[in-house]
C-alpha cells in the first residue's frame, strides 16, 4: 500500500501538468463489421505525436487545443485523414475501411509501418490471421501455434507435441490467454492441432520479452489470443470443409451498431467412419473426435460502457468400444466491462473462469482430474499527457486443483488425491513515456503473491530440503482455510527504445517474472493426463530475469523489416524431475521434484518483407538452454529437453493476382537432446541398455518443406456476397522422415541391440480445404 | 461397406501412422561397471549373487563374469557372511544365510580399488495367491476386443492393508521362466491397498499338459522403482508420451565416490511359487 501511495504521489505533478492539454479519444473500428482494431495508429501532424489503440480498440491522444490533422492507419486498412477542431476534450470514434487487398498495395502510412522500430515493444510478434491462413498447414488445419513455431525464439520438442518453447522456457512457462482466460492445454489430438479455431480469432500476439507489468504468472511468454467481437453491421457466415475438420462461424448484429454475436464451431469427423467397421472388429462403438465451440456477445451499452461475454468449450473424445474411454478439454468464459470514465481514463474489469479436466475410464476404474480457476481483473489506462500513458490495476486468481480421483474402482475403495487451493494476487503500475523525439521508455512494477491454503495434508521430512519417501517422518493435516505457504515479490519491468534514425533504433529490455503454478510432466511431450501443481512448503515459485538488447531497422521505404535481438535469461528455483520420477497418482510430489537453476541465452535474427506480390520472412535463432539441479547428473549442468541451438525458418507467399496465392515454408532445427545409452548389461534374462548422463546426445537435425496454393475464384457479380477459396497443401513435401526420437532396443529375433528412429510422419501429407464466407 | 471402412483406415494410417527404421547411431561407450543380479530370500534355491560386467552397446558377445571379488552380506543384527564364488559358474556367489521376514540386509562388494555397498533393505512378506486356475476365453467373453480366444491362467491375491507392498510376478512353463517383459510384471499397492486383486493374467495362451508356474516375490520400494524403470525403458517405443530414458542406478554405490555405482540390483525378498497343470 505504501508503494502505491508513493507511485501516485510521484505521478501527481505529471497529472497537474496535463491539465493544459485536451484529449481526443474514442474507439477505432473496422467499418465493415464494427470489430475493434487493436494497435491501430492515430497521429496528429500538429502535435507531432501519436498513439495506438489498446486491446479493446480504445485510444486517447493528448493535444493542445486547436486544429488537428489526424492520420489514422492500420495494416490492411485504408488510411483515413481527418481534420478536427478541438477546444475541449473530444470523443471521436473512427472507422477504417479494409483495403480489400490485405497487405498487397495497401496504403499504409509510415507511422504504422515503423511501429516495429519506434515502439518500446521488444520480442513481440503479431500474427495477422489473413497471413496465417495462407501458410501451408498440416492436413489443411490453419494453426496459430504451429505458425508461431516459425518465429524466432520459438521451438517445439517435435511434431505432434503440445505447446511450444519460448527462449528456453518450458511449455508451462507460456501464459496462453483466450480472451483473457488462461488455457492449460492448447492442443487437440495429443498435440497435432491447436485449439484455436482460425475463423473465431481476431488477433494473436506473442510476447517473448519486454512483457508489460499487467501480465504475470508465467516466466517465458504471453500468447494473447483475442476472439472476434462479432459483426455489428450485418449478418455474416464463414467456414470450411477440410480433410480433418469442418468449420462454421456465424456472426451478426442483434441490434445494429449496438450489439452483436459470434458463434463458431469446429469438429473433426474421422470417427464418423467407425460405424462402417465390421461387427466382429469391436470398433463400431469407437469414438475419436475433437471439437471447439466459441461464442461471443458484444453489447455497446452507451458511449462510455461496453459489455462483452465470451465463452469457449473444446474437447477431445476417445472411446474404444466399451473398454476404455479418454476425454479432455478446456472450458472458459469471460465477462468484460469496459468503462470510459473520461477522455483520459479507460477502465476494464474482467471476471474470468477457466477449467481444464480429463477423464480416463476403463472397465476397472474411472480416473478424473481438473484445474479450476476464477480470475478477477480491474485495469485502468490513464493518458496523462501526450508523453505518458499510465496503466495500473489489481488482479486476483483463485485456484482449485483436483489432482485426481478414482471412482468405480473394481480393485478397492474409491480414492482421491488431496485437492489444492491457492490465491494468486497482483497489483501493478506501468508507464509508457516518450522522453523526447528519440527516447521512449516503458517501465513498471508488479507486486505479486501466492497463498496456498488448507485443507491439506503435508508430509514432514527429516531433511525438508531433500524430501524423499525414505525420509518422510509423518503426515500433518492443515485445517481448511489455514495458510500452508505464502510467497511473493516484486517484478520490475523495463524497456527503452532509442531512435538512431527515422527507421532504425536500438532497444533494451529487462523483466523479472514469477511463476507459482507448475506443470507436472516428465514425458517428452506433455500429455492430456499431466496435471498442474501450485507452490507449497516444498515447491517454491520459479523466478526468471531476462535481459534483452536489440537493433531494429527498416529498409526500402519500410518494405523490409529487420531486427536482431540478443537475450540472456536466468532462472532460479527451476523445477525438474528426478530420474525415474513416478508422477501419476503421486500424493507426495515433492519427493519426485528437485529445484535448481537454469539459464538461456541466444540471438534472434528476423527479416520480413511486408508488402508486394511476394511477402514473408526469414528467421534464424541461435540459443542455448541449460539447467543445473543438485540431484540430477550429480549436479553437473545439462541441456534441457528443448535445447536446440540452431533454428531457421523461411516463410514466403507469392500472390501474382487476386486469384492465386502460393506459399512455402522451410524449417530447420538442430536435433533435440536425448539421453543415449553407453553400454548394455544383462540382468536375469533381460538385456538392459545402460544410459549415461541426462541429455548426453542429440537426435538427428530436423528439416521440412511445405507448400500450399490457394485459389480464390473471381467474383462473378459486382455485389457478390458469397466468396469461396480452395487451399491445397502438402506438408513435408520432400518426404523426409524426421526423427521424433531415437530409441534403443534388443531385437527379439536376433538378440542384438539396435537403434531405432521413430518418425511421427513417415511421408508427405497432402490435404485440400474448401473455405467460404458470405 | 467393409471396403469403404478399410479404405478409410488405409488412408488414415498412411497419413498419421508413424514409422520406425533401424538406423546406425553412434554412442559413446562406458567404462566397465559391475552388474549385480541376485537376492537373499527365504528360499535356498534363490539365494545367490551373480556378478558380471556391462558390454559395449552393440556388443552381442558373451557376458563377462566378475570373478575374484570379495562379496559380503550383512544383516541388521551385525551378522555377516563372506560369499564364496562357486566353481560351477564363474561370477556366481551362493548365499548360505536364509532371509528372515522383518530383518534388513545389505551387500558389500570389494574390488582391488573400490568398495561398493548397498543400503539395508527389509525383507517384506509376500501375500499368498488366493487362487490359480485356468480359464477359457471365447469370442463372446473376451475382456477386451482384439484378444484372440484361448486358455489363460488367472490368479488373484489379497493385499496386506497394514503394509506398503510391492510385488514381482514372473511366469514359467514346465519349470522354465519365460524371457521378456511380457512375463515380468511389478505391482504396487498404491491404489489397491488392502484390496483383493482378481483375474490377473499374463498375455499367454497355454496348451493342454503344460505346467504353469507363477513365481511371485516381495520387493522393497527401491527394487520396485528399479524394476519399474527397467520395464518402462525396455518397453519404450520412443513415443512422445513416454518418459525419456535415463540412467537407472543400482543400489550398490562406491563408498568413496558418489558418481560411481554398480548396475543391477541386490534384492531382498520372500519368494513363492504356485503351479497349475493345464487340462
Amino acid at each position: 500500500m505504501k508503494f502505491i501511495f508513493w507511485c501516485l504521489a510521484l505521478l501527481f505533478p505529471i497529472v497537474l501538468s496535463a491539465q493544459t492539454k485536451v484529449s481526443i479519444s474514442g474507439y477505432l473500428k473496422d467499418a465493415s463489421n464494427g470489430e475493434a482494431l487493436i494497435g491501430a495508429s492515430v497521429y496528429s501532424d500538429e502535435a507531432k505525436t501519436g498513439t495506438a489503440s489498446n486491446t479493446f480498440g480504445f485510444y486517447s491522444l493528448s493535444v493542445s487545443p486547436g486544429t488537428h490533422h489526424l492520420t489514422v492507419s492500420y495494416i490492411g486498412y485504408e488510411t483515413q485523414k481527418l481534420v478536427l477542431q478541438v477546444s475541449a476534450n473530444k470523443t471521436q470514434t473512427i472507422q477504417l475501411q479494409p483495403s480489400g487487398l490485405g497487405l498487397k498495395g495497401a496504403d499504409i502510412t509510415a507511422q504504422a509501418e515503423k511501429r516495429n522500430v519506434q515502439s518500446t515493444e521488444m520480442g513481440v510478434q503479431r500474427l495477422d490471421m489473413k497471413d496465417v491462413k495462407k501458410i501451408p498447414a498440416l492436413l489443411g488445419e490453419v494453426d496459430v501455434v504451429r505458425t508461431i513455431q516459425l518465429l524466432p525464439g520459438v521451438t517445439t520438442v517435435g511434431e505432434g507435441a503440445t505447446g511450444f518453447n519460448v527462449r528456453g522456457g518450458n511449455i508451462d512457462q507460456n501464459l496462453i490467454l483466450l480472451d483473457d482466460a488462461p488455457i492449460y492445454s492448447s492442443s487437440h489430438l495429443f498435440g497435432f492441432f491447436s485449439i484455436f479455431n482460425p475463423d473465431a480469432v481476431k488477433e494473436t500476439k506473442l510476447m517473448k520479452g519486454g512483457i508489460p507489468a499487467n501480465y504475470g504468472g508465467r516466466l517465458s511468454s504471453v500468447l494473447d489470443v483475442r476472439q472476434k467481437d462479432g459483426n455489428n453491421k450485418k449478418f455474416a457466415a464463414s467456414g470450411g470443409i477440410g480433410s480433418i475438420t469442418s468449420r462454421l462461424t456465424l456472426e451478426g448484429p442483434i441490434v445494429k451498431d449496438k450489439a452483436s454475436f459470434l458463434l463458431s464451431g469446429r469438429r473433426s469427423y474421422a470417427d464418423l467412419f467407425f460405424p462402417l467397421a465390421p461387427a466382429s472388429s469391436g470398433l463400431r462403438g469407437t469414438i475419436f473426435n475433437f471439437y471447439d465451440l466459441n461464442a461471443k456477445l458484444n453489447i455497446i451499452l452507451s458511449d462510455k460502457d461496453r459489455l462483452f461475454f465470451s465463452a469457449y468449450k473444446g474437447q477431445d473424445n476417445f472411446k474404444l468400444a466399451d473398454f476404455v474411454e479418454f476425454n479432455w478439454g478446456n472450458t472458459t468464459s469471460t465477462l468484460r466491462w469496459n468503462h470510459v470514465y473520461n477522455s483520459r481514463l479507460f477502465c476494464n474489469t474482467s471476471l474470468i473462469y477457466s477449467k481444464y479436466d480429463y477423464l480416463l475410464g476403463t472397465d476397472f476404474f474411472k480416473w478424473t482430474s481438473a484445474i479450476n480457476n476464477t480470475h478477477l481483473k480491474h485495469d485502468y489506462t490513464l493518458s496523462l499527457n501526450n508523453k505518458n500513458t499510465l496503466s495500473f490495476g489489481v488482479q486476483g486468481t483463485y485456484y482449485n486443483l483436483d489432482p485426481g480421483k478414482v471412482t468405480d474402482n473394481k480393485f478397492g475403495p474409491d480414492q482421491a488425491l488431496q485437492r489444492k487451493y491457492g490465491y494468486e494476487h497482483a497489483v501493478y503500475i506501468n508507464n509508457e513515456q516518450k522522453v523526447n523525439s528519440r527516447l521512449s521508455l516503458n517501465y513498471g512494477l508488479r507486486a505479486s503473491g501466492f497463498a496456498t491454503v488448507g485443507r491439506r495434508f503435508e508430509g514432514q521430512y527429516s531433511n525438508p530440503n531433500l524430501p524423499t519417501d525414505d525420509t518422510r517422518l509423518r503426515q500433518d493435516t492443515i485445517p481448511k482455510g489455514d495458510l500452508v505457504s505464502y510467497y511473493g515479490g516484486l517484478e520490475p519491468r523495463f524497456s527503452a527504445t532509442y531512435l538512431l534514425t527515422d527507421v532504425s533504433s536500438i532497444k533494451l529490455g529487462y523483466n523479472r517474472m514469477k511463476q507459482y503454478i507448475h506443470l507436472v510432466s516428465n514425458t517428452t511431450a506433455a500429455v492430456p493426463t499431466d496435471i498442474y501443481t501450485i507452490t507449497d512448503r516444498y515447491i517454491k515459485p520459479t523466478n526468471a530475469d531476462q535481459l534483452a538488447l536489440g537493433y531494429f531497422q527498416n529498409f526500402e521505404n519500410n518494405l523490409y523489416e529487420f531486427s536482431v535481438e540478443a537475450f540472456y535469461k536466468k532462472y532460479t528455483n527451476l523445477i525438474d524431475f528426478v530420474d525415474g520420477a513416478s508422477l501419476i497418482g503421486q500424493a507426495y510430489l515433492e519427493t519426485q521434484l528437485r529445484a535448481g537453476q537454469g539459464k538461456s541465452y541466444g540471438m534472434e535474427l528476423y527479416l520480413r518483407k511486408t508488402k508486394g506480390t511476394f511477402t514473408g520472412w526469414v528467421s534464424y535463432t541461435y540459443s542455448r538452454t541449460l539447467r543445473q539441479v543438485e540431484s540430477i547428473n550429480f549436479g553437473k549442468w545439462y541441456s534441457s529437453n528443448y535445447d536446440k541451438p540452431h533454428n531457421i525458418a523461411l516463410v514466403g507467399t507469392y500472390s501474382p493476382s487476386k486469384k492465386w496465392d502460393f506459399s512455402a515454408v522451410f524449417n530447420y532445427s538442430t536435433g533435440r537432446p536425448v539421453t543415449l545409452p553407453n553400454g548394455v548389461y544383462s540382468y536375469y534374462d533381460l538385456r538392459i541398455p545402460a544410459y549415461g548422463y541426462r541429455n548426453n546426445g542429440r537426435i538427428p537435425d530436423y528439416h521440412r518443406f511445405d507448400l500450399s496454393v490457394t485459389y480464390t475464384p473471381k467474383a462473378l457479380k459486382e455485389n457478390q456476397k458469397y466468396f469461396s477459396s480452395w487451399n491445397l497443401s502438402v506438408y513435408n513435401a520432400y518426404n523426409r522422415r524426421n526423427a521424433y526420437s531415437i530409441f534403443f532396443r534388443v531385437n527379439d529375433d536376433t538378440g542384438k541391440t539396435e537403434a531405432v528412429r521413430l518418425s511421427i510422419f513417415g511421408s508427405f501429407i497432402p490435404s485440400i480445404t474448401y473455405n467460404f464466407n458470405f | 461397406m467393409k471396403f469403404k471402412f478399410l479404405a478409410f483406415l488405409s488412408i488414415l494410417a498412411s497419413v498419421l501412422v508413424s514409422c520406425q527404421d533401424v538406423v546406425q547411431f553412434q554412442v559413446e561407450e562406458l567404462d566397465p561397471k559391475i552388474v549385480v543380479e541376485g537376492q537373499i530370500s527365504n528360499n535356498p534355491q534363490d539365494n545367490y549373487i551373480k556378478l558380471t560386467y556391462n558390454q559395449d552397446f552393440y556388443d552381442s558377445g558373451a557376458v563377462k563374469p566378475a570373478t575374484g571379488l570379495l562379496v559380503t552380506v550383512f544383516d541388521d543384527l551385525g551378522n555377516s557372511e563372506i560369499l564364496v564364488e562357486t566353481p560351477v559358474q564363474s561370477g556366481v556367489y551362493p548365499i548360505k544365510t536364509l532371509g528372515v521376514i522383518g530383518r534388513s540386509y545389505s551387500l558389500s562388494i570389494k574390488t582391488t580399488t573400490s568398495e561398493y555397498r548397498s543400503e539395508p533393505q527389509e525383507l517384506m512378506a509376500k501375500a499368498p495367491l488366493n487362487y490359480l486356475f485356468q480359464h477359457e476365453y471365447t469370442v463372446n467373453n473376451r475382456p477386451i476386443p482384439f484378444i484372440p480366444p484361448g486358455t489363460f491362467a488367472l490368479f488373484g491375491y489379497t493385499d496386506n492393508a497394514a503394509t506398503k507392498d510391492y510385488s514381482l510376478f514372473r511366469l514359467a512353463i514346465n519349470d522354465t521362466l519365460l524371457k521378456g517383459l511380457n512375463f515380468f510384471t511389478v505391482i504396487e499397492d498404491r491404489f489397491i491397498n488392502g484390496a483383493t486383486v482378481d483375474s490377473i493374467a499374463f498375455g499367454k495362451r497355454f496348451k493342454v499338459g503344460e505346467k504353469v508356474t507363477i513365481e511371485h516375490r516381495s520387493l522393497s520400494k527401491g527394487a520396485f522403482d528399479f524394476l519399474n524403470q527397467v520395464g518402462a525403458q525396455l518397453g519404450s517405443a520412443g513415443s512422445p508420451f513416454e518418459v525419456p530414458p535415463g540412467p537407472i542406478r543400482g543400489n550398490l554405490r562406491n563408498v568413496a565416490d558418489k558418481e560411481d555405482y554398480c548396475l543391477g540390483w541386490f534384492g531382498v525378498c520372500e519368494v513363492r511359487r504356485d503351479t497349475l497343470l493345464i487340462r
